[in-house]
């Protein structure tokens, strides 16, 4: 499974990245991921890839799933999807995310989570041992694990 | 299993393997390495003020028995090279690793220099994994070989590694902290010349020795022969190509790659960065060699997954899609951009640096960013020119540009944004040394400016238009060092004048401020109308 996140700085995308290759790691699926952009700064475009399964890259040339937490990035990668697309706002062929919660980056890890057959309390764990604003991140997570686009 | 990043999984097996002192100078992407080794038990961890004194402080414990580390951004090594050319000489006598990230593609640096040359110049090995997981395993290979060869080592990683994650398994081996001694002998720390042409020679007999150390592994067989290193071997390998040999850095032991070759119909050579193993290969076989001397592979840019993949299927390459990037914005209510806006009207050339106010070219107010420090030095000699450079990139390699401007009488205003960090790269300490006190030492006049006073305009127009060199240090917190305030609001005295947008705050969009407002009061202390409450 080739995934590609997407978004712009500020919303949490490499956070997701982490907590989803913790999640898999975790449920011992083997899994690689990378990012290429490292100045945190605000707005700036942030895109990152994982890859589920036996792989030896993280590098993705196709993608079996692309997910965006910005509609304009994710109209910046179209090219490359080659399966489901799911996204804030509105892209042609992709299924919708809406989230009014507080960490609508949680929120796409619970929609990933199902997407991908993770163990969703593994992903709670991971949450709970980030520690940081747990019961918001717990919330939002169900919401995405129940979510249907 | 755990997942990490690179970076992470290089300090802690760095760590497992015996490492018990860390040195860096920040740079993207290879600042976790030191921020992740100071979670750990150790003798000593330093940011340093550059590459260069990092190296030495690392190498003076090497030298002393203590095993340490170091890393750096590619760029950095430009920096630190001066002492790893003659370190080679005096070799260590406890494990010196020497991490450097380069970045293909130019992902966050200001070129795309390939590491392994200045391997091949000191005559030191440089290993490369091909990925997180081999991270941990070139780190226990490479201290052994510094173990064993008595040398400095480097370890070459890509954006894709260090800032690629993986599952990882590490299990500490040693603990403990050893003693430090320093054992005088001046025939191998005092590199005059009658003693360096000696320990030259003990170098090459070393180095000869390092080509033991670095691994040439062989998967599968096949007519036509992938070679590869780094992150492209594992690319290789996900296109499931018949027949991989994987170099594992430089030097190598050629005889070895030779007899991989043998019968070879095709070989494709990938690598990041210069065609330095494809040379050798040019060399060892009289097979069709494909690569960048062949034309098929690009001189520049990453060479990716889906380049190798349509070079392998005899296809040619094309550019990536450009993809419209947004470029990262400073934050809400930094001080730089109140610097900025009191400069937006001056008609000189920005003689730029690196750090967040290099971003002022995103806004169109900086005209030159080389290298770190070339501000000052590129700043003296244009024509009509102002400097602006940060604190952190200041002590890093701006003083030395000062002195020289001062001592060649120019007149040159430099504008230090002296916000106390290292912002860039997540915020790592600076020294507490006084800048206006460096700045009046080495000559030149200093004065310091609240960048959010309306007061700062007349002291910049002041040391503008003054001659010799003046310096105003700009000092206000990076604003991720602050807590945030209360959030403004444009009222109806609004007149529509504009003026606020040319502060670029993100957090000003017409007419209204959005969420990202962090409470500065810039805007508010400059508005006309007194519109912003
Ligand atoms: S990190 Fe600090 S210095 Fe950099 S843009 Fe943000 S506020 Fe400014
Ligand atoms: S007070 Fe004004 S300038 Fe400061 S952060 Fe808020 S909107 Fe930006």
């Amino acid at each position: 499974m080739r995934i590609l996140i997407c978004g712009v700085g500020g919303q949490g995308v490499v956070l997701l990245t982490r907590m989803l290759c913790e999640t898999a790691i975790r449920s011992g699926k083997r899994c690689l991921s990378s990012e290429t952009h490292r100045m945190s700064r605000m707005l700036g475009s942030v895109n990152t890839t994982v890859k589920i399964g036996d792989y030896h890259s993280p590098e993705v040339d196709d993608v079996d799933l692309l997910v965006g937490l910005d509609p304009g990035e994710t109209r910046n990668y179209l090219h490359l999807a080659k399966g489901e697309i799911l996204t804030f706002g509105r892209v042609p062929g992709a299924k919708t995310l809406r989230c009014d919660l507080l960490s609508p980056n949680i929120f796409v890890l619970g929609v990933l989570c199902r997407t991908l057959f993770l163990p969703p309390e593994t992903a709670r764990q991971t949450i709970r041992e980030f520690g940081r604003r747990v019961d918001d991140n717990i919330k939002s997570f169900d919401a995405g694990y129940v979510y249907e686009p | 299993m755990e997942f990490m990043l690179g970076n992470e999984a290089a300090a802690a097996a760095a760590h497992a393997a015996g490492i018990r002192v860390a040195t860096s100078y920040p740079g993207t992407p290879s600042t976790e390495i030191l921020s992740t080794m100071m979670r750990y038990d150790t003798l000593h961890c330093e940011w340093s003020v550059n590459e260069k004194v990092a190296l030495e402080v690392a190498a003076a414990y090497a030298i002393s028995g203590v095993p340490s580390m170091c890393s750096m951004k590619n760029v950095g090594l430009n920096v630190a090279s001066d002492a790893l050319m003659t370190l080679a000489y005096t070799g260590v006598n406890a494990p010196l690793l020497i991490f450097v990230v380069d970045t293909p593609n130019c992902f966050s640096s200001q070129n795309e220099q390939d590491t392994r040359w200045y391997g091949l110049a000191a005559k030191v090995p440089v290993f490369e994994p091909n990925s997180v997981e081999d991270t941990v395993q070139c780190t226990y290979r490479a201290f052994n070989a510094s173990e064993k060869l008595q040398l400095p080592v480097l370890i070459r990683l890509t954006t894709r590694i260090a800032h690629g994650g993986g599952g990882v398994d590490i299990k500490a081996k040693k603990t403990g902290i050893p003693k430090q001694v320093f054992v005088r002998d001046g025939s191998r720390y005092v590199m005059v010349p009658k003693n360096a042409l000696v320990r030259h020679k003990v170098l090459c007999e070393r180095y000869d020795e390092s080509r033991n150390h670095i691994d040439i592994i062989v998967e599968g067989t096949g007519e036509n022969v992938a070679v590869a290193t780094g992150i492209c071997a594992s690319a290789v390998r996900d296109t499931g190509w018949a027949k991989l040999v994987e170099v594992k850095g430089v030097p190598f032991d050629e005889s070895k790659l030779s007899r991989a070759l043998r019968g070879a119909g095709k070989v494709f050579v990938f690598e990041q960065g210069s065609p330095i193993i494809e040379d050798t290969v040019l060399r060892l076989t009289d097979a069709d060699v494909i690569g960048r001397r062949s034309g098929h592979v690009r001189c520049y840019g990453e060479l990716g997954l889906s380049h190798i993949r349509r070079i392998l299927a005899g296809k040619p390459i094309r550019d990536e899609k450009r993809i419209k990037q947004r470029p990262p914005l400073m934050c809400a209510g930094c001080p730089h951009l109140a610097t900025f806006f009191w400069l937006k009207d001056v008609d000189k050339v920005f003689a730029g640096d690196i750090g967040c106010y290099g971003l002022g070219y995103n806004y169109g107010c900086i005209d030159t960013c080389v290298c770190m420090g070339s501000s000052i030095g590129l700043g003296q000699a244009l024509e009509n020119s102002v400097v602006i450079i940060g604190d952190s990139t200041f002590f890093h390699s701006g003083i030395p540009g000062l002195i020289n401007a001062v001592n060649q009488g120019r007149d040159l205003c430099v504008v230090i944004m002296d916000n106390s960090t290292t912002a860039m790269t997540g915020n790592q300490p600076v020294p507490k040394v006084s800048i206006e006190a460096i700045a009046e030492a080495c000559g030149a006049k200093a004065c310091t400016i609240n960048p959010y006073s309306k007061r700062s305009k007349a002291v910049l127009d002041r040391a503008l238009s003054s001659s010799g060199v003046n310096v105003v240090v700009s000092k206000a917190p990076c604003r991720r060092d602050v807590k945030a305030g209360r959030k403004y609001k444009i009222t109806d005295s609004c007149t529509d004048c504009g003026l606020c947008m040319e502060i670029h705050c993100p957090a000003i969009e017409k007419g209204r401020i959005n969420d990202m407002c962090v409470g500065c009061g810039f805007c508010a202390h400059i508005c006309p109308a007194g519109a912003i409450k």
